[in-house]
């Protein structure tokens, strides 16, 4: 892999060793992370901010081709390397929405509801700002829903994915999605 | 709101309410609650929220973040928050040459639309303007944005189109270029789109990479089609106006112009076939084929010089199609869009197309060789179309909706999928230039393997067949078009909404049928297929269930019919086709429930429901039909006409509208024109008793006895159970002399109906005419007996007092029929049995009343 970071047999070292359960490597790994995730999503939020089909995971996955020696990995630490980048994912994407928000503000321009009450959810825009407070709201009595939520809105992970990570059922991943997307879309309707 | 903060625990009881609630159907779920949460309200409270969020939760959060980031950080434009014409303007994501282009949201619908609002530059450019973008509603084409509403006023233009995802193509081509089989694959749809175009005599005047949309999923569209008019003049001053160096803006607008129009000429197809060819070489290189840095350097080479040479990778099949396209005498290039697609899809391997079948349709449209088209395995539809613009004798494609297959979450009955069946139908129904046939006549080739015999006994040219699947709060139709003659399949597509979507969702099976079908739909009737209001899935739900026990038509299913209804209006009660049905149940309880309901207690009712169902929708043709009918029997004989020509005129293909409209025309005794619509209504629905039992009495009374007898025994073939047209035929059979035979019939008649109220006036009737009057007089006796124990008809009555002679009786029980409003009364004037009276006076007078003075 062209550019590939120096330091991927660390990285591809602590992520297997996380995955193993060995969480207090977490606090080495997630820096090296970020660090990749944040100039990726930066370079890209610079030049294509129009493109609204980006998912998460395109980004997620090019960091992960950068930093992981892909020999060594299996599907499962890859899994658990996009948990991680969805916790991630989410702090840059709501730090570059919170300071939009702040430069239009300074431009004296308030926030403008843009969406008819009757407009189908999924054709509106969703106020990130505003479901990053909701989402911790939702984590202080289900911290599990709100990780969910995390993982496949943050990081783009597929149901099965957040199954394998959480160490719970699909079945139980789609429930819990299933009412944490309900609630949320309440609080952020209020 | 919500003080109360949540814990763990009160969510825990909370998730599992709701999880347990959802599963049950909605109108069971109140009930529910109330016994598990006892007196706590709060409890109730949060789960009734969370059921009521989770209604319009079934997309939130599913897309991209970063489109979350977009509402963030979305660019204010001079109209954010403005609403036009019923769109609410959001971010402005876009501006450009023409314009600026905003998300934007029908207030009415809820779809998120883009607008563009054209710069304001005075009232003469803005009508120029949009008068060209309302050729562009007429396209339709999946390469093609798609045009939703061109809104005007004085001083600006803003049109609403499809919105977008994706890049502009200027921005996507890599340094490089694109591969050979990359580009291969969009200039095949470039070549679709401008075909399309170019068959329906639309030029597109500024097609460049950056008017190409590539959106993620790699489909094409092509942007600004009908904007461009005003080039000439923005080319004239480029090109002239020496401070113009700026190279980005002369490449802009200047390097896709073909050299005739750089000499003044009017752009024609051919010069959009030499914008492809730039494009072409754009995709296959990622550089321009011509070079100048300033505008006369680069008109000079576009005019003088040849292109820049292609990369020797690049195949000699591209090549070749890249030449032809930048030929500078557009006579030596492809002369139309028809001709760039045959060759690009001759390079590619003549019919192997990805992503959709070709269009090929059943032999009744004649193939474009005329035009001179390189034609290879198959044509554009659009030259077809032009092809039938230049014969037009063709007659209406014929379409078969065949009953959907569903599968519907649950055990609840194939209610759903018979309802999206009929609304298929129906839709298509109000398209022009289709013959779509009625349901009764499409359901009983549910089960058959072959289509031959759809294409033989309904003579359909495509079936329409697919399934429909609807699991939590999302509906799934997926259609396929049949060549009825080969069995062989056209097309097929998959389309999903949510569930309080399903109307749009019909619509875009329609609109997606039309356009494979090849049908020129005029815009207003495009528009209204793009005008679908959001319902309730609930309320969508106890419509189609109330349509599952209407179709039944058995005494006990109408009621069960009604109360569907009933719930549903009671839920929404701007439904309109929830009205209309409603209606004609009543209509129906007035006549089939004999001795429950008479027609002058349940016509009132029908009457209020026909009305609400068009103040909710007036573009509903089913109501107008319903109001015609009850008006024709209230002797409300203008509003009758009125409404019958306006449910025909909007879904020409609505059957029994058809045949409603000769029953009046029988009471107007214009019979040749009755004959005419009730024989439309049995092409529209050959398999329907009633309808083709219709034909037959519309026959008779025209006195075309021998034609009658045919229908009649038509509708017997189809069911010889079907008393109606036992009854008549025996009845028929005197005026031809055949005696003997009506007296068997109906005798048989009579028995098989237990010697009811009407089949005893039937043999009555035919004792009467065949001169058996002690014969006829018993039957009569027989009846009067029964009215002592049993509502009977007036009409059956007198009827038979008429025509045994005895006028009086007759007179006396007319009375009653004109007091309880039978339906009977309408068809005096025709009714043979009344010759004898016609001069007298109280035939005059019942006349007057019922509004017909002018009728002899």
């Amino acid at each position: 892999m062209p550019g590939k970071n120096p330091s991927t047999a660390r990285i591809t070292q602590l992520l297997v060793a996380w995955s193993d359960g060995r969480r207090e490597v977490l606090e080495d790994l997630l820096p090296l992370v970020y660090g990749e995730l944040r100039r990726l999503a930066s370079r890209y939020l610079r030049h294509e901010p129009a493109d609204h089909t980006l998912q998460p995971t395109a980004l997620v996955h090019e960091a992960y081709l950068r930093l992981i020696d892909q020999r060594r990995v299996r599907w499962r630490n890859r899994a658990h390397f996009y948990g991680i980048s969805a916790q991630i994912m989410r702090r840059i994407l709501v730090d570059h929405a919170r300071a939009h928000r702040a430069e239009k503000r300074g431009a004296g321009w308030e926030r403008i509801p843009l969406v008819e009450d009757q407009a189908p959810a999924g054709a509106s825009d969703v106020d990130i700002v505003a479901l990053d407070d909701a989402l911790g709201r939702l984590s202080t009595f289900d911290p599990q829903q709100g990780r969910i939520v995390e993982l496949r809105y943050f990081g783009g992970l597929t149901i099965d994915e957040v199954a394998e990570i959480e160490g719970i059922s699909a079945a139980t991943v789609v429930r819990e999605w299933t009412i944490a997307k309900a609630w949320l879309r309440g609080e952020l309707l209020r | 709101m919500l003080a109360v903060l949540m814990t763990p625990e009160r969510w825990k009881e909370v998730k599992d309410l709701f999880a347990a609630a959802i599963e049950l159907p909605a109108d069971a779920r109140g009930a529910f609650l109330s016994a598990k949460c006892m007196h706590d309200e709060e409890l109730r409270t949060s789960v009734e929220r969370l059921l009521v969020s989770h209604v319009t939760a079934s997309d939130f959060i599913e897309g991209s973040p970063v489109r979350g980031l977009s509402a963030a950080v979305a660019s204010q434009g001079r109209l954010t928050g403005a609403t036009r014409g019923g769109y609410r303007l959001g971010a402005r994501v876009g501006a450009g040459g023409t314009g600026e282009v905003y998300e934007g949201w029908d207030i009415r619908t809820g779809r998120r639309v883009a607008i563009k609002v054209l710069h304001e530059d005075g009232a003469d450019s803005a009508r120029r303007l949009t008068r060209e973008a309302r050729h562009a509603l007429e396209l339709a084409h999946p390469n093609i944005c798609e045009v939703y509403e061109v809104i005007s006023d004085d001083a600006s233009a803003f049109i609403a189109m499809e919105f977008l995802e994706g890049r502009v193509l200027s921005d996507a081509v890599p340094d490089g270029g694109f591969s050979a089989s990359e580009t291969t694959d969009l200039a095949v749809q470039l070549a679709e789109a401008i075909a399309h175009a170019h068959a329906h005599s639309m030029v597109h005047r500024d097609l460049k990479c950056a008017n190409l949309m590539l959106q993620p999923d790699g489909h094409l569209k092509v942007l600004d089609f009908g904007l461009s008019r005003r080039l000439p003049a923005a080319v004239e001053s480029a090109v002239s106006a020496a401070s113009m160096t700026d190279t980005g803006v002369i490449a802009g607008t200047i390097s896709y112009l073909a050299p005739e129009v750089l000499k003044g000429d009017r752009a024609d197809a051919r010069s959009d076939i030499w914008a492809c060819g730039i494009i072409l070489h754009e995709l296959l290189t990622g550089q321009q084929p011509f070079d100048g840095r300033t505008p006369f350097a680069l008109t000079s080479a576009v005019l003088r010089e040849p292109p820049h040479p292609l990369p020797s990778s690049v195949p000699s099949g591209l090549r070749a199609i890249r030449d032809n396209c930048l030929a500078k005498d557009p006579a030596d290039r492809y002369q139309h869009g028809g001709e760039f697609l045959a060759a690009i899809q001759a390079y590619r391997g003549g019919g192997r197309v990805k992503h959709r079948v070709r269009r090929h349709l059943p032999g009744w449209i004649p193939v474009g060789i005329a035009l001179g088209a390189v034609v290879i395995g198959a044509v554009a539809v659009g030259f077809m179309q032009t092809e039938r613009h230049g014969t037009d004798a063709q007659r209406k494609a014929s379409i078969a909706v065949l009953q959907l297959r569903g599968t519907v979450s649950g055990q609840e009955p194939s209610y759903f999928s018979d309802g999206i069946t009929e609304a298929l139908i129906a839709r298509l129904g109000t398209i022009d230039g289709i013959r779509v046939l009625s349901r009764t006549s499409t359901s009983r080739y549910r089960d058959v393997a072959s289509l031959a015999s759809v294409r033989r006994e309904l003579d359909a040219d495509v079936a329409v067949r697919g399934s429909v699947e609807s699991a939590a709060n999302r509906v799934r139709l997926t259609v396929e078009l049949v060549d009825t003659a080969t069995d062989r399949s056209l097309w097929g597509g998959t389309f999903e909404r949510n569930a309080n979507e399903v109307l749009a969702l019909e619509n875009d099976a329609v609109r997606a049928i039309v356009d494979h079908v090849g049908v020129d739909v005029s815009p207003s009737d495009r528009t209204m297929l793009r005008v679908a209001r959001a319902v309730d899935p609930v309320v969508y739900e106890d419509y189609l269930k109330g349509r599952f026990y209407w179709n039944k038509r058995t005494n006990q299913s109408l009621e069960q019919a009604v109360r569907f209804y009933q719930s549903s209006i009671e839920r929404d009660p701007t439904y309109a086709p929830a009205h209309a049905a409603l209606a004609d149940c009543y209509n129906q309880l007035g006549t089939v429930m004999v001795g429950t309901a008479s027609p002058a207690e349940m016509r009132p009712r029908a009457r209020a429901e026909a009305i609400a169902a068009i103040q909710a929708d007036d573009s509903l043709a089913e109501a107008h039909a319903t109001l015609g009918y009850i008006s024709h029997y209230d002797w409300d004989w203008a509003t009758a006409e009125r409404e019958f020509k306006r449910a025909i005129d909007l879904n020409p293909n609505l059957a029994l509208a058809h045949a409603w409209y000769a029953n009046y025309l029988v009471s107007r005794r214009r019979l040749p024109e009755a004959v005419i619509e009730v024989q439309r209504a049995e092409q529209l629905d050959p398999f329907s008793l009633v309808i083709v039992t219709n034909v037959g009495w519309t026959l008779a009374y025209a006195r075309r006895p021998d034609e009658a007898i045919a229908a009649y025994r038509r509708a017997l073939a189809l069911d010889p159970g079907y008393i109606q047209a036992r009854w008549r035929l025996a009845y028929e059979l005197t005026a031809v002399g055949r005696f003997d035979d009506a007296v068997a019939e109906a005798t048989k008649v009579t028995e098989v109906s237990h010697r009811n109220a009407s089949s005893l006036s039937s043999l009555g009737q035919v004792y009467a005419r065949t001169g058996r009057r002690a014969d006829a007089m018993a039957a009569l006796n027989e009846l009067l007996e029964l009215s002592r124990s049993q509502y009977v008809s007036p009409v059956s009555v007198y009827a038979l007092y008429f025509l045994l002679g005895d006028f009086d009786n007759g007179f006396g029980w007319l009375e009653k029929a004109i007091h309880e409003r039978s339906n009977g009364v309408a068809y005096l004037p025709v009714d043979e049995f009344m010759e004898p009276v016609r001069d007298d006076p109280r035939y005059r007078s019942v006349l007057a009343r019922i509004g017909l003075t002018d009728a002899r």
